[in-house]
This record gives C-alpha cells, sequence and structure tokens, in this order.
C-alpha cells in the first residue's frame, strides 16, 4: 500500500515540476525547420502587386482578407498602428500561424503592421 | 500469497503515467508560432520600407525623426515575436539655409549606448548616443561630392555621398536563437 501512495507522490512531484516548466516556456514556440507550407510570402508577394497598401492604408480589413485564398486553410488579417491600435482579430483556435509585414505609409507617415493568422480549417 | 513488491515497479509505474499524460498534451496546447524562415522575408520588407520611412520623415518636417519613431515600432513589435532586432542608421541632410553644409543625424537602436565616429572628407566627429536615441553633427564646407566614412564597435563603412541629397546607411540584425541575418541599408 505504501509503495501505491509513493508511486502517486511521484506522479504528481512529476505533473508539479514539468508543468511549472512548461507554464513558463507557453506562448510561442519555434516549430520545425523547412515547413509544408510557407506562409511568410503572401503579405510581401501582395504588396509587390500593390494589392496591399490600399487596404491597409484605408483600415480595410475584410477587403485584405479577400485578396488571400488559402485552400485547406482558414485565415485572419489585423492591421495595427504604433500603441497597439488594432483592427482586425486574433483568432482563438490551436496552431495559428503568424506572418508580419511592415509599412511606413503611402503618401505621408502613417506606420502600420499588418499580421497574417492561418491555421488549419 | 503475494511475494514483497519491489520498490522499482512503483517508480516505473510514476514515470509510465508522467509520460502518457505529458505525450497527451501537445495534442491541446495552442501554440501561435512562425517559422524560422520569416527572418530573411521580415529583413527583404525593412529594406525597402525603411529608405521609405526616410523619404517619408524628411517630406514631414526636412528632418529624419520619424524614422526614429518608426525603427523603435519596428522593435517593439519584433521584440513581441521574439525576434531581436538591432540598428543604427546615419542619415545626411543638406543644410537648406547653409549651402555646402550637411548636418549628418545617427539613430541609435542596438539595444546598447554606441560612439558613432564621422568623417566627412578630412573632418571627424563623433556622437555618443544612449539607447533609442538621435543626434546630429554639422559639417561645413562640405564638396559637391563628399567621402563619408562612418564607424561604431567593430563596424566600418565607407561611401561617396552626394551633399545636395539626403543619404541613408542603416545597419540592421535580425535574430531568434541561432538564426540570424544582417542587412546594410545604402540609399
Amino acid at each position: 500500500m505504501r509503495g501505491y501512495v509513493f508511486m502517486l507522490e511521484a506522479v504528481f512531484a512529476g505533473l508539479v515540476l514539468i508543468g511549472f516548466l512548461l507554464y513558463l516556456a507557453q506562448g510561442y514556440a519555434r516549430v520545425g525547420t523547412v515547413p509544408e507550407h510557407d506562409f511568410s510570402g503572401i503579405l510581401p508577394a501582395l504588396d509587390q502587386e500593390g494589392l496591399l497598401r490600399g487596404h491597409v492604408f484605408s483600415g480595410d480589413v475584410q477587403g485584405l482578407q479577400d485578396e488571400i485564398t488559402l485552400p485547406g486553410f482558414q485565415h485572419s488579417v489585423q492591421i495595427c498602428a504604433p500603441a497597439g491600435a488594432c483592427t482586425g482579430q486574433v483568432p482563438d483556435a490551436d496552431n495559428v500561424w503568424v506572418s508580419a509585414h511592415f509599412l511606413a505609409g503611402d503618401d505621408s507617415y502613417q506606420p502600420r503592421e499588418v499580421n497574417l493568422y492561418v491555421w488549419e480549417a | 500469497m503475494y511475494g514483497k513488491r519491489k520498490g522499482q515497479f512503483f517508480i516505473l509505474g510514476a514515470l509510465l503515467l508522467c509520460a502518457v499524460f505529458f505525450a497527451a498534451m501537445p495534442a491541446h496546447m495552442a501554440v501561435t508560432g512562425g517559422y524560422a524562415v520569416d527572418i530573411p522575408r521580415v529583413a527583404g520588407n525593412l529594406e525597402g520600407e525603411i529608405p521609405h520611412a526616410l523619404n517619408l520623415a524628411m517630406l514631414d518636417d526636412g528632418s529624419p525623426g520619424k524614422l526614429g519613431d518608426f525603427t523603435g515600432f519596428i522593435r517593439d513589435e519584433m521584440n513581441g515575436r521574439y525576434l531581436g532586432m538591432e540598428s543604427l542608421w546615419v542619415v545626411a541632410v543638406p543644410d537648406q539655409d547653409s549651402p555646402g553644409d550637411v548636418r549628418i543625424y545617427a539613430g541609435n537602436w542596438l539595444g546598447r549606448p554606441v560612439t558613432v565616429h564621422l568623417i566627412v572628407d578630412s573632418a571627424a566627429e563623433s556622437i555618443v548616443l544612449d539607447d533609442s536615441e538621435t543626434d546630429s553633427k554639422i559639417f561645413h564646407g562640405v564638396g559637391s561630392d563628399f567621402t563619408l566614412s562612418i564607424s561604431f564597435e567593430n563596424r566600418t563603412w565607407s561611401g561617396q555621398v552626394a551633399r545636395d541629397k539626403t543619404g541613408l546607411y542603416n545597419y540592421m540584425r535580425l535574430s531568434r536563437g541561432d538564426d540570424s541575418v544582417v542587412n546594410e541599408i545604402i540609399g
């Protein structure tokens, strides 16, 4: 009987210790090396094609989302100004991949960060 | 009846239970991540956008002040993605009130204090900067094309600059863990 108690104590001790370490490490993880899908080129490609800045500087999140098609995946876009003022939603999903693209402005200084979130459908 | 149970079976049982528990955990942990391949993409993005930010800053008030704002904005956002950014830029601006004079600005976003040594033809000046600080020095009687030398820490750059145009030198290092990209933007 005492052995079973010791076993349970060891399990709980291990859970507490490793759970604490995982809590410290949560939030961001480097995922693999060469990915099967590389989403980091989507926003730069839209910028090169002239399809990004018009939506960003007019705050048109939906229009920008509609420019992107990713079969088999869901995506959302967020446009952020300095001091954390953002339009668009961060998804509530598991294993979300995020890419950021920075813009200084169009005809005047108007800094923006565009975030593309991608997750499996 | 039953023989004495050995303690090692209980230790093994504890280890197996822990292993089963943590083997199941990753399937239920939400992870937001980006691949290491994003660092060159971000570097390419900034290689085009930083000169553009300088152009907009100069259009705004004739100084690179807003380039400093943009550099700080990018660095803060990248830190939130566990992507480190170090940047130091030097901007040469013709003095509109004194033809023949050039004002050279330096901005430090290296994350540490730095001394920037500037040489315009044979005239030398130094600018001491804290992190997130900008300052400038003026050089008098500069030729229409001049040689600008910049040195800071163990890095040196030298090139020809047109006096009557705004010139940019930007050192930038992006890093995450063992991955890093170093870029020098000349414009």
